[in-house]
């Protein structure tokens, strides 16, 4: 038996791609098909890294349950090396509109081997990409099917020249990488970021 | 737009003992699927591919037997007289001339500069994209998994397979990418030069007196002695600064901020030369060839596609292309040594590059017209 979230708690579902914000009543919670974000303001459920090949640096978008939106720079992967930060608020119908994307588009579940295997079946060989742009996404989610309110932690990487989308037009999860790195890694500091420091 | 103070970025060496498995062909490199068992190893930036270090890639409408090749044809999908076309025709007459330039760029950076403020110039970066997509070019420059994450960050060492991190060291100049690197490690771990360099001189920057053919140009480690080398040199700004000229680098190298590339450097036309000798290698002998670009409408029957697009936004442009690898040297893609383009390439500037962009044609530059080619330039917008 599922243990429900706490009442009252406001999670995002996800429903085959209908997007609704509820309390959640109790029993509500084990709904087929449907995967919850946390609304924790300190669980990320959307992270991105992807490596600039023109600026020789990282930069890592993550998106926190409370749609607290973080861009960081880093020399490596470390985020520690911190060169540059800033943080913006996502409305809660932006937050609402990526998190459906990531589910309806089957980026959630994301597997390079079942990728690959979309890949295959077009019949075309994979191209050459020259500028390669490497990406990792980590996607949490509550997971209602344990017996804990556990998280379940959807992580992959994409060895994502940041073209596929162009190379494989069908498969939809490349489509919806590519638009949603481009969204919440060009996000732009507040024009008042940092000026009261 | 200046040319911004140089700074180390990256301190490489003995970071980690991560294998470094990159690979690349100067004229030339070949990756290919999985499934068609080109040897010798992966890559560490994509374990789907293997890679083939030998191969040298010929153009589209390479055929064996040489001689006058049907031209490439590239289509702009944009407008007339847009941004794009003019870039188009501006890149395409460059790679057409094939005339090698001393002093190519201004603000060109190696990979190990620091980067800095201000817009990337449009023309420069499509010139590079071309490279890839048209010529079958690859870059010059060492990727490598610096801090052992599984990524590699890119490097000023001169590209090469299947060396260590731990066995770059830079020599007694200092600069990476000379002809005294070395990228072995101690542990027996041989970097495999990947990178063609003249025989008589391993100096990529100045032009080549002689003929540009495999006797001429090697990637053999026993031919580096002759000139006092331990490593094949690197064509990056460096290096050149190394040998006297300045404000030099291939086009193949960085695509950088406040960079203007304004012709091809020696290095860029020796590789294409190197190609056109055909499946023989040797200049002169009836496999020879010669191959035109051609800008020709989207309508009409086209092998490359020029086009706008989103992208990684870290990304300023990209070459997506595949390669034959059953033809002209079948059956085994892992013995082979010569590959063609396919048609159906395409290269994305991308529209949510952060750049800025700036879609001058790189022309005139502060300095060059008095010949003060090793003064930091400046271009005259």
């Amino acid at each position: 038996m599922s243990k429900e979230p706490e009442s009252g708690v406001k999670l995002w579902w996800v429903i085959l791609g209908a997007v609704a914000m509820v309390s959640i009543p109790p029993l509500l919670a084990v709904a087929a098909k449907a995967v919850a974000m946390s609304t924790d303001s300190h669980a990320c459920v959307i992270e991105i890294a992807s490596y600039w090949p023109e600026e020789q640096h990282w930069r890592t978008a993550r998106v926190y349950g409370d749609g607290r939106l973080e861009v960081r720079d880093t020399v490596t992967k470390n985020q520690a090396d911190a060169m540059k930060q800033f943080s913006l608020q996502l409305t809660a119908e932006e937050l609402a509109e990526i998190w459906s994307e990531v589910v309806s588009s089957g980026l959630f579940e994301f597997s390079n081997e079942r990728a690959a295997s979309k890949e295959r079946a077009t019949g075309r060989a994979r191209p050459l990409f020259s500028e390669p742009a490497p990406t990792d996404f980590t996607i949490s989610s509550i997971d209602e099917a344990s017996s804990e309110r556990a998280e379940r932690v959807a992580k992959f990487h994409l060895t994502y020249g940041g073209a596929e989308h162009l190379a494989y037009p069908e498969i939809a999860e490349y489509a919806a990488a590519n638009r949603l790195s481009i969204r919440l890694l060009s996000a732009k500091a507040p024009a008042c970021d940092g000026c009261a420091q | 737009m200046r040319v911004q103070t140089s700074a180390k970025f990256l301190v490489l060496a003995g970071l980690s003992l991560a294998r470094q498995l990159d690979a690349g062909v100067f004229t030339g490199t070949v990756v290919c699927p999985l499934s068609s068992a080109c040897a010798p190893a992966r890559p560490a930036s994509n374990a789907a591919v293997v890679i083939n270090p030998y191969g040298i890639v010929h153009p589209i409408t390479f055929v064996p037997a040489g001689g006058t090749l049907a031209n490439v044809k590239i289509c702009v999908a944009d407008t007339a007289g847009s941004d794009l076309e003019l870039a188009a025709q501006w890149a395409t007459a460059k790679w057409n001339a094939l005339e090698p330039k001393l002093h190519n760029c201004a603000g060109c950076k190696s990979w190990e500069d620091a980067e800095g403020v201000g817009a990337v110039n449009f023309p420069s970066v499509l010139l590079h994209e071309m490279g890839h997509c048209v010529a079958g070019i690859n870059h010059i420059y060492l990727g490598i998994d610096a801090d052992g994450n599984g990524q590699r960050e890119n490097t000023d060492y001169t590209i090469s397979y299947g060396g260590a991190v731990i066995g770059l060291d830079e020599g007694a100049d200092l600069v990476r990418g000379s002809k005294d690197d070395d990228q072995d490690a101690s542990g027996g771990t041989i970097a495999e030069v990947v990178n063609w360099f003249p025989i008589a001189t391993n100096d990529p920057i100045n032009p080549s007196l002689f003929t540009v053919d495999s006797l001429t140009y090697s990637r053999a480690r026993s031919d580096l002695a002759g000139s006092g080398s331990t490593y094949s040199a690197s064509s990056n700004a460096k290096v050149a600064a190394l040998l006297g000229k300045k404000n030099t680098q291939s086009v193949m190298g960085r695509n950088s901020r406040n960079l203007g590339r304004f012709d091809l450097a020696p290095d860029d036309v020796s590789s294409i030369l190197l190609a056109r000798t055909g499946l023989d290698r040797l200049a002169g002998t009836s496999d020879d060839y010669q191959v035109s670009w051609e800008l020709v409408s989207c309508s009409d029957p086209h092998d490359v596609t020029i086009q706008h697009g989103t992208l990684a936004v870290g990304t300023a442009g990209q070459c997506t292309v595949s390669v034959d690898f059953s033809s002209p040297n079948p059956p085994s893609p892992a013995i082979a040594n010569s590959y063609k383009l396919l048609t159906g390439a395409v290269i994305v500037m991308n529209t949510a590059f952060t750049g800025p962009w700036e879609y001058s044609i790189p022309l005139f530059y502060g300095s060059f017209e008095s010949g003060t080619y090793d003064a930091d330039w400046s271009v005259v917008e």
